[in-house]
């Protein structure tokens, strides 16, 4: 099937063609005109900040009566987590920079929190995406990976905030002591990938560095008792130099975490870790060599720079041209539907198709995020589940289509148009003829 | 075409009426399935505590080993000398008695690591390393039984790894009643038979489509409650006359970093949760059908044996399985014991892994469908010939 470079930019790059949009738009320089920060900015939402949900959440720990206070916080979790959730989507069903926020979305699932389990993830996560990944996603990785180190959402979701030196001043006498959790997911997950060159004393060595990384005023004693998003408490810190990959780090407080993570997202590792998962979420379930190591190479040379390596990801051979397909994510899924139809925003039955679908926002099963590939999201209860959602958006939108294969054309690559023509011949109603469409198979990849 | 769901919803009569000369994908069906045999597949996703499951109390070390989260005693159901169930799982202490419960200690995949994705993906594949794009031994051995597409069933979470491969697999989750509009479904096939990546999987869906239908489900339990809810589905669907054989299930919510805690704690309550689920499993199927049946509850490594600083335990080594069925030759805890001194650890903080956990796996699959060495080592788990399959498991 010869590749359409309009929609390709409209589906795989971005979130959805809207009826139109392909006839009226040059794929690269649409795409191109996106790599700009202000383009990743979410506007006029009343939604919480870290500082708004640290007070929060700190102010309920400090109640006597502890079980009163957890069942109202799980119960904020859960509000919060809608509003953040329905705000989110609908701000991707919308935006007129959806490559941009495609890459928020990226990120924010490569640096994965997860609400599963999890009531104060669940309050923050929103603003987790807003204040740790949106402001770097054309900026520095190593600007974002700082950001996120620091988010109340990753020290809670990966034990960072309760982790201590063994032989840190606030340890003695107690039982308290070091946690390994969030320093292994950092190299595993966020940098050098699993194959990255390190072992489980690099592991301890990190954990030991970034212990005192935590929530001002999650650990209560004494002066460090003010409620801030992060703080870092030096009584928590483990005391004396470690030594990180071969590197020694002198004791340092704060910046030795700092410079740690800096190296680590300077690290040959992490540019071809980093290219795999991107070359695979944009071109491929089957990243080729050679295109990881054209985006590794432009990540080493421009020390992380994500607008670059964005750009370079448009002149990939298969990115606009070639036979390869992506399969749409659930959410993409949902999103792709609205913008056909020029929805503004999904009812709560929409978000419980998500659940459905596994893919409910900032909900993945580990850190390790959402998978990216056919074989995850293509399996026969998830197809069905599309059909049910599909159905559902569609109905409650009352969209009448007077041109029900020329609105088809227009929004995705058609297979084969006559066979699509002959089924949509047979629907009753204006509703089965859309439903029709977003149902099919053509409709689910990009 | 002897295509049975559609035959029997009258969908090629409808697609007839389309005028289309298109045909279906090749015909599917769950009765051909060519065992009588049930399988369950259960993976602990994250990493489950085997200390704090199958209980070492014996181990004159276990108290100062662990630490913190050493049990007390009076809390315990003792197996043997050396071995305890935690209370959570003490309503699987009738299943030890009977002979239907047989846990197996220190275990571990053929590769160190403490990667849980690395450690999931040698544990579903069957290989000795990790291979993103492998197959999954479930899937190898409907395919070596000759089991049917449709034969294979992936409950709770998608399709797992361990079910991937050639055999079409049906997957399915709990909602709320479908609207099930057949006509739509049926030209919707149409359009998915020409997707060469597709067909099978939206066949396969069809396929589940009209068991799923009649399995009242109460639409998504959360939390703990999803294990009865998840059991109970799976226990319906082996149960069915011309359903699925083979099911993998999965739970994550393991990966206990921080408060853990003892007896009623996080974790306990969890296994709680496991063990009703498993006698739930068991309620749901005829005796017949029971004694045809092995459930492997299964996780990719175990914890560390110390406490750490947060109340809960870090990615270890040797880990836990438990085999569970009328099939099983249980009431007995299978373990080549290491010990938890400190100088019989791995690396100083692990449980030193005793079993490769592809001894138990080809243990439990040869017996239980009867399978030649050839098949197990070098199909089902590819160049494990050196790796010997545990004998005596099942009845």
């Amino acid at each position: 099937m010869q590749a359409n470079p309009q929609l390709r930019a409209l589906n795989r790059f971005g979130l959805g063609a809207r009826p139109g949009e392909a006839g009226a738009i040059d794929p690269r320089s649409w795409l191109r005109q996106q790599i700009n920060p202000n383009a990743t900015r979410m506007k006029g939402l009343e939604l919480p900040s870290a500082q708004d949900l640290a007070e929060t959440v700190m102010s309920s720990r400090a109640r006597d009566d502890k079980a009163q206070a957890r069942k109202e916080l799980r119960k904020l979790g859960r509000e919060t987590f809608g509003r953040e959730a329905t705000a989110a989507i609908a701000h991707a069903m919308t935006t007129d920079n959806p490559f941009a926020e495609r890459l928020v979305r990226f990120w924010s699932n490569h640096l994965a929190v997860s609400t599963v389990g999890e009531p104060v993830v669940s309050l923050t996560a929103g603003a987790y995406e807003r204040e740790a990944i949106r402001p770097h996603v054309f900026g520095r990785f190593e600007d974002m990976v700082q950001a996120s180190a620091r988010h109340p959402a990753m020290l809670i979701y990966l034990d960072q905030v309760r982790s201590f030196g063994p032989n840190a001043r606030a340890a003695r006498n107690n039982r308290r002591g070091l946690n390994e959790n969030y320093a292994r997911e950092l190299l595993e997950l966020h940098t050098l990938g699993v194959d990255g060159g390190y072992d489980q004393r690099d592991v301890e060595q990190l954990a030991l560095i970034l212990t005192g990384w935590t929530i001002g005023g999650y650990i209560r004693q004494g002066a460090e008792g003010a409620a801030t998003p992060f703080t870092f408490v030096d009584a928590m810190h483990e005391p004396g130099s470690k030594t990180l990959l071969g590197r020694r780090y002198p004791e340092g407080g704060e910046m030795e975490g700092s410079a740690a993570i800096s190296a680590l997202c300077r690290h040959p590792s992490t540019a071809r870790f980093i290219a795999t998962k991107l070359v695979r979420h944009f071109v491929s379930d089957q990243p080729h060599p050679l295109d990881v190591d054209i985006i590794a190479g432009v990540y080493l040379d421009t020390d992380g720079d994500l607008a670059e390596v964005s750009l370079a990801l448009l002149d990939l051979d298969g990115a606009l041209y070639g036979p390869e397909r992506k399969i749409r994510s659930p959410q993409d899924f949902l999103i792709a539907m609205g913008r056909c139809l020029g929805l503004t925003s999904i009812q709560r039955k929409g978000l419980a198709g998500l659940i459905s679908l596994r893919h409910a926002p900032w909900s993945p099963g580990s850190p390790a995020g959402f998978a990216d590939t056919a074989v995850e999201w293509g399996d026969p209860d998830g197809l069905l589940c599309r059909v049910d959602l599909a159905r559902l958006v569609v109905r409650s939108s009352r969209t009448i289509l007077p041109d029900a294969g020329g609105f088809a054309a227009s929004v995705m690559e058609v297979r084969n148009p006559a066979l699509l023509n002959a089924m949509l011949a047979e629907q009753s109603s204006a509703v089965d003829k859309t439903a029709l469409i977003f149902a099919s198979p053509d409709f689910q990849w990009r | 075409m002897t295509h049975r769901f559609l035959n029997r919803r009258s969908f090629l009569a409808s697609a007839c009426a389309g005028g289309l000369a298109t045909s279906f994908a090749p015909s599917i069906s769950f009765a051909e399935s060519a065992t009588d045999q049930r399988f369950v597949f259960v993976l602990l996703r994250g990493a489950m505590d085997g200390l704090h499951a199958v209980v070492p109390y014996g181990d004159p070390a276990y108290r100062s080993a662990r630490g913190q989260l050493a049990y007390e005693s009076s809390a315990l159901t003792p197996l043997d000398s050396t071995f305890a169930l935690a209370p959570g799982l003490s309503p699987l202490a009738p299943a030890f008695m009977d002979g239907e419960l047989l846990p197996v200690q220190g275990l571990a995949i053929p590769y160190r690591t403490r990667s849980h994705f690395d450690a999931q993906s040698i544990l579903e594949t069957g290989l000795d390393k990790p291979v993103g794009s492998a197959s999954g031994w479930l899937n190898r051995t409907l395919g070596v039984i000759g089991g049917a597409s449709g034969a294979g069933i992936a409950v709770g979470g998608g399709l797992p790894t361990s079910l991937r491969g050639d055999v079409p697999v049906a997957t399915w989750a709990p909602k709320v009643q479908r609207d099930g509009d057949e006509a739509f479904l049926a030209d919707l096939s149409h359009l998915y038979n020409q997707d060469p990546q597709l067909a099978d999987s939206f066949t396969a869906a069809l396929n589940l489509q009209e068991q799923a239908m009649v399995m009242a489900s109460s639409g998504g339990k959360r939390g703990l409650a999803m294990f009865d809810e998840l059991f109970s589905a799976t226990g319906r669907f082996l149960a069915a006359d011309d359903g699925p054989r083979i099911a993998a299930m999965e739970f994550s919510g393991w990966d206990t970093h921080a408060g853990q805690g003892k007896a009623g704690g996080a974790l306990d309550r969890r296994l709680e949760a496991l063990a009703n689920g498993l006698l739930t499993f068991k309620a749901t199927l005829s005796p017949d059908v029971w004694s045809k049946t092995v459930v492997l509850v299964s996780t990719e490594f175990g914890r560390t044996v110390a406490t750490n600083g947060t109340g809960g335990t870090d990615h270890g080594t040797g880990g836990t399985a438990f085999l569970f069925g009328g099939a099983v030759r249980g009431g007995r805890v299978i373990a080549d014991w290491p010990g938890l001194a400190s100088n019989q650890l791995f690396e100083g903080r692990d449980l030193r892994p005793t079993l490769d956990t592809r001894q138990l796996l080809k243990g439990v699959l040869g017996a239980h469908y009867d399978l030649r060495h050839a098949e197990l080592d070098s199909v089902i788990f590819p160049n494990s010939g050196s790796t010997r399959a545990l004998d005596g498991l099942l009845i």
